[in-house]
Formats: structure tokens, sequence, C-alpha cells
């Protein structure tokens, strides 16, 4: 992937200017593209990695982003932050308790299931108040280890997504390229044998689940502050639907490919809305051509016209 | 009852074909609006609702064989893609619905003497209620006769068993996938036609219907008949009880129900393991 380095060389550039050279409101759309990246590198970890299909995935996004919005109300921004990743690997990892066993149909079944049981919780939760969503405090300046913050300005946000986007995008690089990740890549290929060698799979499977969910957490938690006001519906169905189709448009067999998709899946949808409100119906046009027309993906395509013949 | 054939539909189609139709709870949806549509459109000397019914169940049993047929085009590729393909077709399915119709609840006229109640032991049910489980038995009934009585059944029996020697034999597995799937969709139309009377007819209740669907064949066990009838009775019964506690909670109630089944005995109830 030599060849491509230059690409993401200008993309990382571009990504850290950003705010001195566009104009607000595509540097929003830009962040939100950053933000759910992260939650389409999660979901690739558990559909491209492990080559299962969960479809209750927005469901730990929008529990980080609700949980975060919740507790800001009473803890300072880190706190909150700290918590809202407690509240997505808990509800995680009993969601994969469950999951770590099934295979391929019933596991996209069940996640579907736990999905929408998650989201008539807060949909429940939320509508106590009186409220339909949950808008999003504004972050508080602060202090940490001394050094001033100031996250209410958009400005100091975004630069606090990217840096955080770019920690944890090579912290699930790294893990893809561990030894667990070797052995998660295994279990898509052949549980049997990877079982016949003694290896606990479905440990592994809860491991992998439950770090793919609180990926997905944190993404939420760091997207709630961003857009101000959550609406219930990025837990439930839509949400999960547009963390699958960001994985399978951008290519659910490379590391890149989830970013591709976000930042494809995130402009499409920006400019769709402003067409029609029914936007979800060429989403799935646009899913029905990928899967017939480019199983790997946009990604998946760029990398098998670059390799060597 | 209505549950119950939703599910069915579901479960032969999985045991048969092994694939999944997420789209399962769009057709059920369509088939509502399409009897809702063809009581609203044509002449009033053709008003009835049962041919309203069989008008939708025909076709949406026909989009039912069209994504069938789709299915095929994806050849030997990973059962992930077949279970994304299904998904865009539930959500192609639901926006277009959507976008033709509108979001509001719509109610299909009961025809009158559907629409009384009837006083049992003191208590009044709406006869309408006794309709939906005489069509949830009959269908029972008849998919069970289907099934294990008829020369197709028999074939879809047989391939669901090993695929590969029934192709060997000679048997033309398209051609039965192709009718179990038709099969599938339209027992699922008849309950959306049906419902209509019942509840209201809104793009939304796709979800519902198919998450409940799922839950009831994951409980029933997978490829059981029988599995899925007790299974959308218990849903059922157990819906309108947490219903009384809390209205929104039933649907966490039967995940949790599920989730259990699915820890304690994987193939469900009644199930055999297959996949």
């Amino acid at each position: 992937m030599k060849k491509l380095i230059p690409v993401y060389l200008v993309a990382a550039i571009l990504i850290f200017t950003a705010p001195f050279l566009f104009e607000h409101h595509l540097v929003y759309i830009i962040s939100l593209f950053l933000c759910y990246s992260i939650f389409a590198l999660a979901l690739n970890l558990v559909l491209g990695y492990m080559g299962k299909l969960s479809f209750g995935h927005g469901a730990f996004f929008g529990l980080g982003a609700f949980s975060l919005a919740y507790l800001l109300e009473f803890v300072p921004f880190p706190l909150a932050l700290l918590g809202s990743i407690a509240v997505s690997s808990f509800f995680a990892g009993l969601v994969g308790l469950v999951c770590a066993r099934l295979k391929s149909i019933y596991f996209a079944m069940f996640t579907l299931a736990a999905g929408e049981a998650i989201y008539f919780v807060v949909l429940q939760l939320v509508s106590i108040r009186g409220l339909y969503g949950l808008s999003v405090p504004t972050l508080e300046p602060m202090k940490i280890f001394g050094l001033k913050m100031n996250l209410g300005s958009f400005n100091n946000y975004y630069f606090f997504i990217v840096i955080t986007l770019f920690v944890l995008t090579w912290t699930m690089y790294t893990i893809t390229r561990s030894s667990f990740g070797n052995m998660i890549k295994a279990i898509r290929e052949n549980v049997d044998r990877v079982e016949f060698i003694g290896v606990n799979e479905r440990r592994l499977q809860w491991a992998n689940f439950l770090i793919s969910g609180v990926f997905a957490g944190i993404a939420g938690a760091l997207y709630a502050p961003l857009v101000g006001y959550l609406a219930p519906e990025i837990i439930g169905f839509a949400g999960s639907a547009e963390g699958v189709i960001m994985v399978i448009l951008g290519g659910p067999n490379t590391f890149v490919g989830p970013i591709v998709g976000a930042f494809l899946l995130v402009f499409i949808k920006e400019y769709l809305s402003i067409l029609t409100e029914h936007w979800l119906f060429f989403l799935g046009i646009v899913l029905l051509i990928i899967v017939y027309v480019l199983p790997g993906g946009v990604a998946g395509y760029v990398s098998d016209k670059l390799k060597p013949r | 009852m209505l549950l119950f054939l939703v599910a069915s539909g579901l479960t032969i189609i999985l045991s048969t074909l092994r694939k999944i139709n997420f789209a399962h709870g769009s057709l059920f949806m369509l088939a509502s609006f399409f009897a809702f549509e063809f009581l609203r459109l044509v002449p009033p000397t053709l008003r009835s609702i049962w041919l309203a019914i069989i008008v939708a169940t025909l076709v949406v049993g026909a989009v039912g064989a069209f994504i069938e047929r789709s299915l095929h085009f994806l050849g030997e590729r990973e059962k992930v893609y077949e279970i994304l393909l299904t998904y865009a077709y539930a959500l192609i399915i639901y926006e277009a619905v959507h976008m033709l119709f509108g979001s509001g609840g719509k109610f299909i006229k009961t025809p009158s003497y559907l629409a009384g109640r009837v006083n049992i032991f003191s208590t009044t049910f709406p006869v309408i209620g006794f309709f939906i489980i005489v069509v949830g038995v009959s269908a029972y009934v008849g998919l069970w006769f289907f099934i294990y009585k008829t020369r197709i059944g028999l074939l879809a029996r047989g391939i669901s068993f090993d695929e590969e020697t029934a192709r060997t034999l000679g048997i033309n597995t398209n051609r039965v996938f192709l009718f179990v799937f038709f099969l599938g969709c339209a027992v699922t139309a008849v309950g959306g036609g049906i419902s209509g009377m019942w509840i209201p007819v809104t793009p939304y209740m796709w979800e519902l219907a198919l998450l409940q669907a799922f839950c009831i064949v994951i409980i029933g066990g997978i490829g059981s008949l029988g599995g899925a009838f007790i299974g959308s009775i218990g849903v059922g019964q157990l819906t309108s009880f947490s219903i009384m506690i809390e209205p929104r909670i039933s649907m966490v109630m039967i995940f949790i129900v599920t989730a259990i089944v699915l820890l304690v005995r994987p193939q469900g109830i009644f199930g055999r393991e297959i996949l």
C-alpha cells in the first residue's frame, strides 16, 4: 500500500487544517464524518474481521451518546466520558455474552433484536421527561493536568475529536495486527479449526464484540456534544443500518474501508437529505448496487486495482 | 395469531433455503398497504376484503419471488451478503411505502359481519379477534399439510436435509426454493392483509413485525412449524401481559426471553440443529 501513502498524508493534513480552510458548516460535516468513521471502524472489527453481521451497533453508539449527555448534567466532561464508556461497555459485554455463541444468521437476528430492545428502553427513559430527544449541555471550560481546555468552542472541540480519532484509529490498527486480531480472522475463516487447536473461541469472540462495542460507545460520546441534540433514532434501526452501510460501502476487508465508507455516507446523506427526507430509500439502492457490483466496497476495489499483478 | 402468520413464513423459508429474509416484516407491511389501497381504489362492486387480501397476497408473493431470484445472482458468496441484500430490500420497501402512502395510520374497514362483539363468560370479545384466530389455526393446519403431506413439501424437507443429494437425484431445487419463498411470503401477506382490520397500518409496523417474528423463530426453533405456533402464542401473551404493566416494555421482555432461550437451548424449544 506504499502508493497510497501520499493520499493518506494529504487527507491527514486536510483534516488537521480544515477549520482554517473551510467554512463552518463543512467543518461540522467533516467532524461528523470523523465520529462516524470511529463508529464504522469499530463495527468493522465485528463485521469485517470476525465476519459477522451486527445490526445492533447503533445501540452502543447511541448508549455512549445518551449516557454522556445525561451525565454531563452532573459531572465534568472527562468523568462523563468515562461514565459513558462504562455504560456502553457494560451493555456490549452483556449482549456479547449471548452473541459469542451464535452463528451468522442467529447473530444478525439477535443483534437486531438487542439493538431494538435497548432503543425501546432509552426511548422510554427519555420520554419520561416529556421530551422526544435529549439536548446535550454545552461543555464548560476546564483544567486537566494544569492545561486549560475550552471544549465549548467549536474549533477546540474539533481538534479534540481529531486527536482522539487518530489515537483510536491507531489503537484499532494495532489490535487488528496483534495476535488477537489474527485469531479473530482465524475464527472468521474456520471456527472448528480454531477450537481444535485449543483456543477458547467464544471468549475471543466475546472480547472482540466488547472491544467493538466500547469503541462504538466512544464514537457516540464524541458525537453527542457535536450535534447538541440527540434523537433516539441513532440508537435504533436507522443508526445501526447506517453503520452497516458505511462498512459495506467502504469495504469490510480493508482497514481503511470503513473510513472511506463513513466519508461517503456522511456526504451522501448531507446532500440527499436536502433533496428528500426519504434518503434511506436511496441508501438501500446504494447498498443493493454495492452488494452486486462491488462486494469488496470502494476501498476493496481500489486496493485490488493497485495490487501488483 | 397474526404473529404466527409472519413467523411461519419466515421459518419455512429459513429451514428450506437456509436463507434469512430481513425483508419479511416489510412484506407484511406492504401487504397491509396493498389491501388498503385496493379497497380505496377499486369500484364499489369489487370492494371486498377477501378480494383485497387475495390480491395483496399474490402481489407480495410475487415480490417475494423476485427477491428470491435476485438472491441467486449472488452465486457462491458469503452468507453475510445474502443478509445484506434482503436488508437492502427491507429499507427500500419501507421508504417506498413511506413515500407513496405517507406515514399516517390507516384502518381497513371491517366488514359488518366481522365488526360485532360477542359475549363469552360475561366478557365481550370482538368477532374479528376470533376470525384472526381461525385464520391463524387454518394457516397452521394448511402449512402442516403442505410440508408433510404433499410432494413439494416432501421435496422441501429433503432439500433442507441435504441439498446436494437432492440435486443429484434430479430435483429442480431452484423451483422448489422459488415456490417455498413464494409461499412463505404469501402466508405473511395474508397476515398483513388481515392486520389492517385489527391494528392501524403504518410504514413503521414492519420493524416490530420483523423483530417479533425473529424472536418467535428463535424461541420456537428454526424449521419447526409447531415451535413457531407455540412461540407466537407465547410472545403474544407476553406482549399483552407486559402491556398491562408498562406499554413499551413488551419488546424488552420478549428480548430477554429470547436471550434466555438462546443461552439455555440454542436451537430453540422445538428446533433441530441446522445451518
